[in-house]
């Protein structure tokens, strides 16, 4: 999925001339060398500085440039706040959340990220679950005006259909709304479960679709699976739409592992999604 | 406008901060006070029969205009009060400073006419004007970027981040007012957390440092400015000493004048003086 983030920002950059890419230090792990061939000139690395980076990106902005921003959300929230939402900037913040940086740490796992955004006025938040998905919401962002979040996993192979709420597989007994990363373990989890799973996948947290959301609960008993804390992301997304809503997800923090290991410790592997869904 | 209509100016720019602060019983007329002459100096002087900053009431997005970052939010009723001289709305808007439903918030937003971005809290004007200064080189514009500062801002760590970003990047269409007023909420900024050697830690960062003596006297804020227009690929720190409260005998160099509005006492005091320079 991460790919997207090359394939589209080139494709972009020629439709867009006020698109501008910024980086702290993580040009390899974005796959930006390709852009930087094609568009050097519209790509800017500023370091380490993360706070410093969401502010410059707001004077780009202010310009009439469409900046696209690679930030670890919760290391510049003020910035993000003060200097790009305040002023309803057309700024694009591009992230990757969950256990999927998993040896890396908890310092780098972004599991607060979806409520931190989603808390900001002004700010969109987009949940892609494939590269197709990603490839979608890198459009949707350039042809939207206004701030947006974009939170990527490392995930391979298609999953869903298209940006939005979709349902992925019916089901008659419990209904579970799943974002991101997280959409290939509770098909699994559907698969091994004994009772009869429909599986709603969530890609845009906000604005929530809310008559899509109710409309695909109907009167089952639901729950939300997220690789994120279960205060303030899809879960109470999905509550809001006035749903009640049992909440599988992260309740402290992440720490180093392989991700596969880790879903399996916080119990959101599919075995442990399966066994949770009673 | 020579040096006595400058000086007029700012008599002028006082007692409409003290008036405006007075009426709605809020507001920093101390650390107002100290950044009054660097923006007349920016908003009125000319350098060659050319303005200073380029803005225009009537054109206020034209290609030729300047930037103004007024970073020292605080300060805002100072900027608000030359913005409405220059007809960018009406001056009656003063009387209604911070006040719920009314035009002029505490600290400068994008929403009020002359004023780009905003700075609602302290310490990422720099990394703002960073930005604008960045783009502009971008699309290769000779417009110029004018950033106001306080020194206690220096305490903040963005600000360093946002000047190595400027060194890096040669914005040499950048110029930084250091207001060193020396004074903070709590007390002199020396006792608070010091920020001494301001123009060693600028010049080890790259940039140009012009020191101003007296940050009242114009001879020496506009020679400093136009000394600035022969500094390439250098981004340009122009620090200047000021007094806090400048202007109101009693409330100079007082730490407890800093943010408050004058009483009524102090106004009968105060206004008469300064009217009577005009």
């Amino acid at each position: 999925m991460i790919k997207a983030v090359s394939d589209s920002l080139v494709e972009l950059a020629r439709n867009y001339s006020a698109l501008t890419v910024f980086n702290a230090d993580f040009s390899k792990e974005w796959g930006l060398t390709r852009f930087a061939e094609y568009y050097g000139e519209k790509l800017y690395t500023l370091g380490l500085s993360e706070g410093n980076i969401a502010s410059v990106v707001s004077g780009f902005a202010l310009r009439g440039k469409m900046p696209f921003v690679f930030l670890p959300v919760e290391k510049c929230y003020e910035q993000i706040r003060n200097s790009i939402c305040v002023p309803n900037l057309n700024v694009k913040i591009v992230g990757i959340g969950g256990l999927g940086l998993g040896e890396e740490g908890v310092g780098r796992q972004s599991l607060e990220d979806v409520a931190l955004m989603r808390a900001l006025p002004n700010m969109k938040v987009y949940c892609p679950c494939d590269y197709d998905e990603a490839m979608e919401c890198m459009k949707l962002a350039a042809a939207e005006y206004g701030p947006c979040y974009i939170r990527l996993a490392f995930v391979e192979g298609k999953v869903g259909g298209g940006v939005g709420v979709e349902v992925l597989k019916k089901g008659s007994d419990v209904c579970v709304f799943v974002m991101g990363g997280m959409v290939g373990e509770v098909l699994k989890a559907a698969e091994l479960s004994e009772k009869s799973v429909k599986v709603v996948k969530v890609s845009v947290l906000k604005p929530i679709d809310s008559a899509a959301i109710l409309e695909c609960a109907g009167d089952l008993k639901c729950f939300s699976v997220e690789d994120h804390s279960v205060i303030g992301g899809l879960g109470d997304a999905v509550m809001g739409c006035g749903l009640i809503v049992k909440k599988l997800g992260m309740e402290g923090f992440g720490e180093s592992g392989k991700a596969r290991d880790l879903r399996r410790k916080f119990g959101l592997h599919a075995e442990g999604i399966a066994e949770r869904l009673a | 406008m020579n040096n006595d209509q400058l000086a007029k100016k700012s008599i002028q720019v006082r007692l409409d901060v003290l008036t405006s602060a007075h009426k709605v019983g809020f507001g920093a007329v101390g650390s107002t006070m100290s950044v009054v002459e660097i923006l007349v100096a920016l908003y009125y002087a000319e350098i060659g029969g050319r303005k200073v900053v380029q803005i225009d009431a009537a054109k206020p997005g034209c290609a030729d205009r300047d930037y103004v970052i007024l970073s020292k939010g605080q300060a805002a009723l100072a900027q608000y009060a030359i913005l409405a001289d220059l007809g960018f709305f009406d001056k009656s808007e003063l009387d209604h400073y911070a006040q719920a439903n009314a035009l002029l918030s505490s600290r400068p937003t994008g929403k009020i006419p002359g004023i780009v971005g905003g700075c609602v809290s302290y310490g990422y004007g720099l990394s703002v004007a960073c930005g604008l200064a960045m783009s502009l080189k971008a699309d290769r514009k000779s417009n110029r970027v004018y950033v106001v500062v306080v020194d206690e801002e220096l305490q903040k760590g963005q600000i360093w981040e946002a000047a190595q970003t400027a060194a890096h990047y040669n914005l040499d269409n950048l110029v930084l007012f250091v207001d060193k007023d020396k004074m903070q909420v709590d007390g002199a900024v020396k006792g608070v957390m010091d920020v001494d050697c301001v123009q060693a830690k600028f010049e080890a960062f790259g940039w140009k440092v012009m020191k101003v003596v007296d940050g009242h006297d114009f001879d020496q804020i506009l020679q400093a400015v136009v000394k600035s227009y022969t500094i390439s690929r250098r981004p340009i720190c122009i620090l200047c000493e000021t007094v806090a409260g400048r202007g109101i005998g009693f409330a100079e160099r007082k730490a407890g004048y800093h943010d408050v509005a004058l009483s009524a006492g102090e106004m009968s005091e105060v206004i008469p003086k300064l009217s009577h320079l005009i």
